[in-house]
């Protein structure tokens, strides 16, 4: 037992109360973030806070200390509440005995737990009445294994192994539990059984991943099944500088019929090493309105060192939008240093797989953001522990 | 996180056939809806029996 | 108390207070009242000596706790508190319905029923067990969790072998994955086996538990 005014520490079990250790507990000022005595209501249960302890370990010559408090209920037991970088675990005796298949891996009551961190803790600080006798530079070996929110804990010391298994507590629930004046104290990084905000819904993101691409699938499908998809002209012309007649024909009238609709304009020329340009424009003859646009198709290939090359294209596809129904003449105003004969086809509505290809990549793009999201903060869970993640820049704390 | 990709997804599905639907495109397309400002300026004044010259202007 | 069969009542020969004996195992009994060590015989009691005051405990059993064990009722009538370099624990000596008497452990917050083995074969020695090891005993695998020095600090109630404060004893706890405890007790020169399974004290549905301040 622990005098938590001088900081002696006292044998409970010897009825004269000898003194049997004095430290300095003003040179080392560890104050447990709960003080002693505090009642909460944790778990459906309350504890007092009965004990103090603060732990060091030494990693890569790096100093660590966390705390632990224990909490005290005597119909309930005992508890460890824990905190490190403002992340909390409650932790108990286990009752069984965690398997330990390899030195990476754990198994209780049927769930797997994996090894983060071995550290040997030294006992720095311990104030309170504890049930068994707690000296200043005590030492286990600790080994601790997760399953978030899960964590086992394996204690190793002289002449005993002892089990507990902690589930993680954010600071605002110990706060609230023991009604704390101000805040707690602040996360840093992931904690080791921190629970994962990604995890529970990375099977669903993936099933309506997978649903929603099959449904963009099925709507072009559906639109390709039942779009018009009809062609309303084809025709072809020759062109040549030199005949002035060439420089603009018009076609035969056409109807197009339906709801409004696209309308797909390809012109297929006998283009070989030359370029020739094509206004079309096209004349709804009842209304006057008029739609223009201006293609380019030009067409080049050789040979040389590499092999065969070819640049462009002797065809050309365009896309009117929303034209109406009516009846309509197509002219064609082309141009080209040398002569060319060219074919023009127009099709009515049909489903643009552009659009498709579009909708598929954005249906991707938040579940890649979640997944990239999640493997980050599990990198930043494990950055800490002994088997850091490859990506970073392998620095270890 | 899962209902924010929902309302996402559903607004890329219903934007698909919309855009299937109307069949609308980006395309650099110039219309104009003028009325005829003569009589000459008509589908057919481009035509070559016009003398070749595509007649749009004021009288 | 409902397990009734064999319930013996004497006098206590230094305070003449009455002193019951729940089970016909029981060979001490300490006084209630006067804290005289009671032998027992055939047909009396004598007192060998006055027992410890026990230390002032946490624990929430007590003396006259009923409870319920595999569908079991039983009733605590005696206790051993033990102390060890690092801390000390209490065992509470159990008779249950069906005749048979075991032991309740309690350690800071964590409990074990568990009842001799009348022929447990060869054990191993105290000084080969670690913390750690694997001992198969009655052919179930266990791990060595705790291998201690340990001395009675005091007892109460009635207990199955004759002890007294200060006797020393060596005992090593065994545990499976499963929650199976066992301990072996090398306090006399023949080691005895005492197997169980670790409990949780909630599910023992205790009745009678002592009311320390603080808890609810």
């Amino acid at each position: 037992m622990i005098c938590g005014a001088c900081g002696a520490q006292l044998d409970a079990q010897d009825p004269h109360y000898r003194i049997i250790e004095t430290y300095e507990a003003a040179t080392r000022a560890v104050t447990p973030t709960i003080p002693l005595g505090t009642r909460g209501r944790l778990k459906g249960e309350t504890w007092e806070v009965i004990g103090s302890l603060a732990w060091r370990t030494t990693i890569e010559g790096e100093t660590y200390t966390w705390f632990e408090h224990l909490l005290h209920n005597p119909a309930g037991g005992f508890r460890w509440l824990g905190q490190y970088g403002g992340h909390w675990t409650l932790a108990k005796p286990v009752a069984g005995r965690p398997s330990t298949g390899t030195a990476l891996e754990a198994e209780y009551l049927g769930e797997r737990y994996r090894h983060f961190q071995t550290a040997t803790a030294e006992l720095a600080h311990v104030v309170g009445e504890l049930p068994w006798r707690a000296r200043v530079g005590d030492r286990a070996v600790v080994e601790d294994f997760v399953n978030p929110p899960l964590v086992l804990c394996r204690e190793t010391a002289e002449d005993e192994i002892t089990w507990s298994i902690g589930e993680y507590l954010d600071g605002a629930t110990v706060w609230t539990a023991f009604a704390l004046p101000g805040a707690p104290p602040e996360r840093v990084g992931v904690g080791a059984a921190q629970p994962s905000p990604f995890a529970p819904h990375s099977r669903t993101m993936l099933l309506l991943l997978a649903a929603f691409l099959a449904l963009a699938l099925l709507i072009h499908v559906g639109f390709l099944m039942f779009a018009q998809q009809r062609l309303v002209l084809d025709a072809a012309w020759a062109y040549d500088r030199r005949a002035p007649a060439t420089a603009s024909v018009e076609s035969a009238p056409f109807e197009l019929t339906g709801r409004s609709s696209n309308l797909v304009v390809e012109i297929s020329t006998t283009l070989s090493q030359g370029w020739a340009y094509f206004t079309l424009t096209l004349f709804d003859e009842r209304t006057g309105t008029t739609r223009t646009l201006g293609r380019e198709v030009s067409y080049y290939h050789g040979r040389d060192s590499d092999g065969a090359w070819t640049e462009g294209a002797p065809w050309d596809r365009a896309w009117l939008p929303s034209v109406p129904a009516g009846r309509y003449v197509l002219v064609i105003e082309p141009e080209a240093p040398g002569p060319v004969n060219y074919r023009v086809r127009l099709t009515r509505d049909v489903p643009r797989p552009l659009w498709l290809w579009l909708a598929l990549g954005l249906l991707v793009l938040p579940p890649l953001v979640f997944w990239w999201r999640q493997w980050r903060f599990e990198q930043r869970r494990w950055e800490e522990s002994d088997h850091p993640r490859s990506g970073g820049d392998g620095d270890d704390e | 996180m899962t209902t924010a990709y929902g309302v996402f997804a559903s607004l890329v599905l219903g934007a698909l056939m919309w855009i299937h639907f109307t069949g609308w495109s980006p395309s650099p397309v110039t219309e104009e809806k003028a009325a005829p400002m003569s009589v000459r300026d008509n589908p057919g004044s481009s035509r070559s029996s016009y003398g070749g010259r595509s007649y749009t202007g004021a009288k | 108390m409902r397990s009734a069969p064999g319930l013996t009542a004497r006098d206590c020969p230094s305070c003449g207070a009455p002193v019951t004996f729940a089970s016909a195992q029981s060979l001490l009994a300490v006084c209630g009242y006067c804290r005289a060590t009671l032998l027992r015989h055939d047909l009396d009691v004598e007192q060998i000596g006055t027992m410890a005051a026990l230390l002032e405990d946490v624990t929430p059993l007590q003396l006259g706790v009923e409870g319920v064990w595999r569908g079991t009722h039983f009733a605590v009538v005696g206790r051993l508190q033990i102390r060890w370099e690092r801390g000390r624990w209490n065992e509470w000596y159990c008779v249950f319905d069906d005749g048979r008497t075991g032991w309740l452990g309690d350690a800071a917050g964590a409990y074990a029923v568990s009842f001799e083995v009348a022929d447990p074969g060869p054990l191993p020695a105290f000084e080969s067990l670690r913390p750690g090891g694997g001992v198969t005993l009655q052919g179930v695998a266990y791990e060595v969790t705790d291998v201690r020095e340990a001395e009675v600090v005091a007892g109460e109630g009635e207990l199955p072998f004759r002890v007294d404060a200060g006797w020393k004893t060596r005992t090593a706890d065994l545990r499976t994955a499963t929650a199976r405890f066992a301990t072996l007790d090398y306090s006399d020169a023949a080691p005895r086996l005492y197997a169980g399974e670790a409990v949780e004290l909630a599910a023992l549905k205790p009745r009678g538990l002592r009311e320390v301040e603080g808890s609810r």
